[in-house]
């Protein structure tokens, strides 16, 4: 024992420790510091993926992939609103003040149906309490296979953090023993200490400060292509994969859980997207993919489909638009205040009513005109 | 599985290591009829371990590495037992005693003319077939197929090693080992996937050293430190100079000559960090069992000469190929010009063996040649003053390196004509802020006005990266250079290194899509 406590000293000489020593030190230090990283980094949780947000703490929102898992499993909210890019503008104060709600916004940029459903079905499993969801569907990914996801997605170079969204409590390491993340704990308390308050969901992923918005940039975003001889129909198997698409994405939930209610609704790119539909020859295409998806969605007790490609002093009005989908702010609330109202609601009664004012609309335009 | 994973971390290599010692243990305790069979037990745990190291990434190359053991096995067993039998009836059909135990024949070196033959033939077909295909159908307009094979990890490696078997026991050196050591050999995981190349003789008899059979206080130490600072010179050095070459190298006609002079020598740091530190991870992995590998690197940076860089860089690699084909090829018995030869057609060898690309025949070949050139002067060079000679050295050795990075000939030699050409000599301030460091950032943001200066001055960043590779490459001694001494100073660094390592294994990946 007394040799041991001897070999434990520094040799006076040359400053060299017994390996015993050496061990106990280098192991204490590893230990402590990782178990502190991990500690701070769930004490605070950034991502939420453990708690809610800690009474007093001001919280960042600032990455939708790495934080809407976590909002949705430990906020106190009844409502969400959710999509792509196209519903990113949203403000939850305006929702919550013509719903009579308090919602969350959990959006994924370029989301798959399949990436923003599976937000959506662990919100509803994890918190009783959610009565409403509003959630876009774009009309660009309706015709694609029900499991595409990011996260299997060769071109977007990107790593789906996995470990935030799986139950394998093993690979949590990849969050608690993170520097990123570990720096985003501190941010998060130097918030805290300088009374800066936590970002709003009006604020969180709104990009409308970002760009500039009107006819130039949105003509100056593309390249109008050639006009095609080619005429490119609506087939069987587009029909499967919409079918398929819908009814794994946003039927599935709606029926398994009828006490919830669904506004669900078509964003309406500008005049420009179906010009470029026009001149590949697909716009009859995508016309008739809209036609198909209001069917199978608008007769659904719980689902209230709403639609906008008939708004001609929308889409028209390059003003709103910064490229030729993405509208600025003032649409995302005029379409939520149109919701609340009920206008822009398609029925299996004013389907073919809807379908007809937006054949004539985007038939018949004068494409040349936007470029006068 | 990478070393630097947390799941091998954290996970896999501490669950190994108990198995490991609890099935040593029991060998230890054993009687003596049952020490043979904990003996397999413990080499066993090993292997499989190794298997599932290996399988985690491509379950399905688990089968090509357990065949390649299986059949070097089998054709070592036969070259043995007709060794044996030959030895035995002291009647060898032709051949001469290399041994009191065995003895070649004609038939022997047939079969080891098999063996090798089907090693380099899997290794061909996996490594080499798209660039065959490709350069004949190029060659003579033919439209053969190419099959997009995905490399098998480590094969380069697991082959060489099993070649270098199997014409050690054609050479009557391996005849007592089972093929549970020989399993455990081949596939011990600290050195699967990137060497060091480790021979038969230096890794079984350690399997079977009863004093490896625990773990020691002094090889834990040791086996931590260089563990610490291999995962450091990975993760925290090369990854970072990776990141800014992968950025340069992606669109090279936009950048200056000072950025492609600055990439040359981040790549020359990344490779050397990457790989060395990697190799530091093996040997401090494998000491934590109790075992030695062969150094690997002996500050390669340091060189003189082309020459003295080549017994410093990949020094199994090196002893590799002159072992088992520089020597049998006649070495520099057979004259100068013969000498000469066998020096390009190794280095030609060493060029395909690192990839299937004309970049690294080219690369093979100069160096080749530029070691040829150094014989030829040695009496001049030797007179030259030791910091031109070192100058020179690391610059060829830098430039070099630009065709080994190079995905084709013409990109290589673009980047050397307009390195040359000095034209530009403006650095892209994108290569200033791929240095910056979010961490050290976080860290200055809390040190006052101090620290707000050197956040905004972020160039700071790729200066002291570049001091500290140089740093670490020229001043200091190689972790093998000397006996470990442990002292407080480095637990405590190398521990804080480590965690850094750690908490860096997993970033936050930005979503780069811009649609929707």
């Amino acid at each position: 024992m007394n040799n041991e406590k001897k070999l434990a000293l520094p040799n006076k000489k040359t400053g060299q420790l017994s390996g015993r020593t050496f061990n106990i030190i280098f192991l204490s230090i590893l230990l402590t510091g990782l178990v502190a990283v991990a500690f701070i980094t769930a004490l605070v949780d950034p991502l939420f993926h453990y708690h809610a947000p800690l009474p007093g703490m001001s919280y960042s929102l600032y990455d939708e992939r790495y934080q809407n898992n976590g909002i949705v499993k430990h906020f106190d909210y009844d409502a969400m609103i959710t999509g792509t890019s196209m519903t990113e503008n949203t403000k939850t104060s305006e929702a919550d003040a013509l719903f009579g709600t308090n919602a969350v916004k959990t959006c994924f940029m370029g989301g798959s149906y399949r990436e923003i459903s599976e937000n959506i079905r662990t919100a509803l499993e994890y918190n009783p309490d959610l009565k409403l969801v509003i959630r876009a569907t774009d009309q660009f990914d309706l015709i694609t296979p029900s499991d595409k996801h990011v996260s299997t997605d060769p071109d977007a170079v990107f790593v789906y953090p996995t470990y935030l969204t799986d139950d394998n409590p093993f690979n949590d390491v990849e969050y608690l023993l993170n520097k990123s993340l570990l720096s985003d704990a501190i941010t998060n308390v130097k918030m805290t200490l300088t009374h800066t308050p936590s970002t709003t969901f009006d604020e969180y992923a709104n990009w409308m400060n970002m760009y500039t918005f009107g006819r130039d940039p949105v003509l100056a975003s593309y390249s109008r292509p050639p006009a095609s001889d080619k005429i490119i129909d609506l087939t069987e198997e587009d029909r499967n994969l919409i079918r398929d698409n819908l009814k794994k994405n946003v039927l599935d939930l709606a029926n398994d859980y009828p006490d919830v209610t669904f506004y669900v609704w078509i964003p309406p790119y500008s005049i420009c997207y179906y010009d470029v539909e026009d001149r590949k020859g697909t716009l009859g295409r995508s016309l008739d993919a809209m036609e198909y998806e209001c069917e199978l969605l608008c007769d659904t007790d719980n689902i209230r489909l709403f639609a906008f490609s008939d708004r001609e002093d929308i889409v028209t009005d390059l003003s709103h638009y910064k490229d030729m989908a993405h509208y600025d702010e003032a649409v995302n609330s005029l379409l939520l205040h149109a919701m609340a109202s009920g206008e822009g609601r398609i029925t299996p009664d004013n389907i073919n009513d809807y379908m007809s004012a937006v054949r004539t609309l985007y038939e018949n335009y004068d494409y040349d005109s936007i470029y006068e | 599985m990478l070393f630097n994973s947390y799941y091998f971390l954290i996970y896999f290599l501490p669950i190994v290591l108990l198995l490991y010692y609890g099935a040593r243990k029991m060998e230890r305790n054993a009687s003596f009829e049952r020490r043979h069979l904990w003996h397999d037990v413990s080499l066993f745990v090993l292997i499989v371990a190794s298997f599932i190291f290996y399988a985690y990434d491509n379950v399905y190359y688990l089968s090509l590495l357990a065949g390649s053991i299986l059949v070097n096995w089998f054709i070592s067993l036969i070259m043995n037992n007709r060794a044996k039998k030959n030895g035995s009836d002291s009647s060898p059909l032709e051949g001469d005693l290399l041994s009191g135990r065995t003895v070649r024949d004609k038939a022997q070196k047939l079969i080891l003319a098999a063996g090798i033959l089907i090693d380099v033939g899997v290794i061909f077909y996996f490594k080499y077939y798209d660039f065959f295909i490709g350069n004949m159908n190029a060659l003579f307009k033919t439209d053969f197929n190419l099959r997009h094979i995905i490399l098998p990890l480590g094969i380069s490696f697991f082959t060489f090693q099993q070649i270098s078997y199997l014409i050690d026991t054609y050479r009557g050196e391996t005849t007592d080992y089972s093929f549970v050591e020989y399993a455990a050999f081949v596939s011990f995981f600290p050195q699967l996937v990137a060497g060091p190349i480790v021979l038969h003789s230096e890794l079984i008899p350690q399997y079977r050293d009863e004093n490896r059979w625990r773990l020691s206080a002094d090889r834990l130490a040791e086996g931590l430190y260089i563990l610490a600072i291999g995962m450091f010179k990975k993760v925290i050095i090369a990854d970072k100079f990776g990141q800014v070459v992968t950025w340069g190298w992606k669109d090279i006609t936009a950048r200056s000559s000072m950025d492609l002079i600055l990439l040359s020598l981040f790549y020359t740091f990344q490779l050397y960090f990457d790989f060395s530190g990697y190799c530091d991870m093996a040997i401090g992995i494998a000491r934590l069992f109790s075992l030695d590998l062969p150094v690997n690197f002996n500050s390669p940076y340091k060189a003189l000469s082309i020459g003295d860089f080549w017994k410093r860089w990949h020094m199994t690699l090196t002893r590799f190929l002159t072992n088992y084909i520089y020597i049998p090829l006649g070495g520099n018995r057979k004259g100068k010009v013969r000498t000469y030869v066998n020096i390009l057609i190794v280095f030609l060898i060493s060029g395909i063996w690192h990839g299937a690309n004309w970049t690294f025949i080219l690369w093979g070949v100069l160096h080749g040649l530029l070691q040829v050139i150094g014989r030829m002067c040695r009496k001049i060079w030797d007179k030259v003053p030791k910091v031109i000679a070192w100058l020179a050295t690391f610059i060829l050795v830098d430039l070099l390196w630009v065709m080994f990075y190079s995905p084709t000939v013409s990109d290589g030699l673009y980047v050397w004509k307009h390195i040359f050409a000095f034209s530009d000599m403006h650095i892209n301030t994108e290569i200033y802020v791929l240095f910056i460091m979010n961490e050290i950032n976080t860290v200055l943001g809390m040190l006052g006005p101090v620290g707000t200066v050197l956040t905004a001055h972020f160039q700071w960043y790729m200066i002291a990266y570049l001091i500290l590779s140089f740093v670490i490459c020229l001043c200091c001694k190689n972790l093998h250079e000397e006996k470990f001494k442990p002292t407080i100073g480095k637990a405590v660094l190398s521990a804080l290194l480590l965690i850094w390592a750690i908490i860096s294994f997993s970033g936050v990946s930005t979503f780069l899509y811009f649609n929707f």
